[in-house]
């Protein structure tokens, strides 16, 4: 089907439409083969397929929180606490035990997946979506744009994370998008500038050259030509952003300026913990263990997300 | 060179006024009345007043800013309402214990990236260097504020060995695990840049005449080498300086380490947001002066590097 209309690109005699129509199915099925040669390299190393294993599971876990959870995360059981009002160790109502309110561990982890993962997976959206657009256009601009957002990307390189977020957190109060937006405007930065230097490589290509010949917009050039050369980098990269906003987010909320209580969130179950961490370390040892897998499986699969694409990424 | 430092300090001039526009946006946004924030918890009516005059609260925010910018040139950050002084007191107060510590957890980083990065370099594809790739990817993704209430738990309560947080005398056994719990982790980290700068640099040409010359791999990594493998470990270094600071913001609230990290968070939970904003304040103009100094000296001690 494909083969039938499909045309020799360098025939003088064959018509523009026609040229262009098979240029197209010629880079669909490059795209595909790109694809799966991607998906071949990645499979190929056993960390990375490990570590998606668990990011899977991790997903499932957060999802299917409230069916796998035994309680309520936020009740705080009567029985939940010994009689001196110490947690309870792990018994079989309380699979992993109680916390200093009485409240299900287990159910609280499960739970707290959530928090990790929606902070992680959103502030990462807007970290690619602020850094990729900005390092994009200064690269593509130049000029004034490139200095500005550059000389923005210095600013806010200066900014202490945490600092930051304990301040937003004094001046806007505890919230869910306060944590979301401070991680994002104090991580894009990073995003900027790989994409920043992809694009100042990509613009000098002929494609664009072409592309701006035949009077494509800037818009158009930037969205529909540019972009997909950038989109496999950015999905590493943003892996890797992923496992550092779930850290991020445990940090300032073990620190109460991330999420408040008594949402669950791993960073603020082990804050809550600290008081008690002498008699019963595991309020601290579960959550830890957890953060330490989930972020360490983004790590490892950015990695080789970025060593399966690397052989895509011409620079 | 004189160029490039005016150039360079234009530059910082930019950064300094970003940072200060940033603070002061999140001062004008803080709920209520600002002449309250700034005439302290026991202010009367009266001297509310005469604050909300003198700050001008009733001027365009442009006139505002203005005023802030003046404040601040004056060392004027506001009065902590939780400690009923000055911003720049308090700060100034708990200023030293906070660079003893990022002194120590620096230092203890440069040790562990140069004994285990060189080693790390010396057999490529050894067990050491395929150890040193998981600890470095496992240093980063393990939260330090989890790293140092394990080493609380297991050092300091459990086997006893050392105090249980705070600082007294005498300082080093206070000081270890907390510069233990920050510096090793990425100490892991650097010593994973430092091989790869290493090894990049043994494939050089001045290296390869040196092998030839009859010195040994590890004699040329360590006399050759390392010194010009350095550089770049430095200028990573002096560019996580923001990181350097989150991090020990909650080591020094683990351990009770009564450093200037320790005091925003209490601050935070005192509702002192003029405590908890000058303390930002401070450190974006500390890191983005200290950024410049470090391309400065890296420049003198490379003569490789012309800074144009």
């Amino acid at each position: 089907m494909q083969e039938a209309h499909r045309v020799d690109l360098r025939d003088p005699a064959a018509s523009t439409a026609s040229i262009v129509q098979s240029a197209a199915e010629e880079l669909q099925l490059l795209k595909a083969a790109a694809r799966r040669s991607t998906w071949a390299r990645l499979r190929r190393q056993p960390p990375a397929m490990l570590a998606l294993l668990v990011v899977a599971l991790v997903c499932l876990a957060a999802l299917a929180a409230s069916l796998l959870a035994p309680h309520d995360p936020n009740f705080q059981f009567d029985a939940g606490l010994t009689d001196d009002g110490t947690p309870l160790g792990n018994s079989g109502q309380f699979l992993l035990g109680t916390d200093t309110a009485g409240r299900d561990v287990l159910s609280r982890l499960l739970f707290g997946a959530r928090i990790s993962l929606t902070v992680g997976l959103l502030s990462t959206l807007l970290t690619v979506l602020i850094g990729a657009s900005l390092g994009a256009l200064a690269a593509y601009r130049g000029g004034w744009t490139e200095r500005l957002v550059m000389r923005l990307v210095d600013i806010m390189l200066a900014f202490p994370v945490v600092l930051l977020g304990l301040a937003a957190s004094a001046v806007f109060g505890p919230s869910l998008p306060t944590t979301i937006a401070v991680i994002a405007l104090t991580q894009w930065m990073y995003m900027a500038r790989v994409i920043y230097g992809m694009v100042c490589s990509l613009k000098e290509w002929e494609f664009v050259t072409a592309a701006q010949a035949i009077g494509a917009g800037h818009l158009r050039i930037l969205v529909r030509h540019i972009a997909p050369h950038l989109a496999p980098v950015a999905i590493a990269y943003a892996t890797l952003g992923v496992g550092v906003s779930i850290l991020l987010e445990a940090t300032l909320s073990f620190l109460n300026a991330g999420v408040p209580q008594p949402t669950a969130s791993w960073g603020a179950m082990i804050s809550s913990g600290v008081t008690y961490y002498r008699t019963d370390p595991q309020l601290v040892l579960y959550p830890g263990l957890l953060l330490a897998v989930v972020v360490l499986a983004f790590n490892v699969l950015g990695d080789g997300l970025t060593r399966a694409l690397a052989h895509r990424v011409d620079r | 060179m004189l160029g490039y430092l005016l150039r360079r300090s234009l530059g910082l001039l930019v950064v300094l006024a970003g940072i200060l526009l940033i603070t002061f946006v999140l001062v004008a946004a803080i709920p209520g009345d600002a002449a309250i924030y700034y005439a302290g918890p026991h202010a009367t009516a009266a001297s509310l007043a005469e604050t909300r005059h003198t700050l001008g609260l009733d001027q365009p925010r442009i006139v505002q800013l203005g005023h802030y910018l003046g404040r601040l040139l004056q060392g004027d950050l506001g009065t902590s309402s939780s400690l009923d002084e000055p911003v720049r007191t308090a700060i100034g107060d708990r200023l030293p214990a906070t660079i003893e510590l990022a002194g120590a957890v620096i230092a203890l980083e440069l040790i562990v990236a140069l004994i285990v990065g060189t080693l790390a370099a010396s057999q490529e594809g050894g067990v050491l260097d395929r150890l040193l790739t998981g600890l470095s990817a496992l240093g980063v993704s393990l939260p330090g504020f989890w790293i140092g209430l394990m080493l609380l738990y297991l050092v300091a309560f459990r086997l006893n060995l050392l105090p249980l947080g705070g600082d007294g005398s005498p300082l080093p056994e206070y000081l270890l695990l907390p510069a233990i719990t920050q510096g090793v982790p990425w100490g892991f980290w650097y010593a994973r840049i430092l091989r790869a700068t290493l090894l990049e640099i043994m494939g050089q040409d001045y290296l390869r005449t040196a092998r030839s010359k009859g010195i040994g791999r590890r004699g040329v990594l360590i006399r050759h080498a390392l010194p010009n493998a350095i550089g770049p470990v430095l200028t990573i270094l002096a560019m996580d300086l923001g990181q350097l600071l989150g991090g020990i913001v909650v080591v020094e609230t683990v351990f009770a380490w009564p450093g200037v990290g320790l005091q925003a968070a209490q601050a935070l939970k005192n509702l002192d947001t003029p405590l908890v904003i000058g303390t930002l304040l401070l450190s974006g103009v500390a890191i983005a002066v200290l950024n410049l100094l470090a391309d400065l000296v890296r420049g003198v001690l490379d003569p490789r590097i012309r800074l144009t």
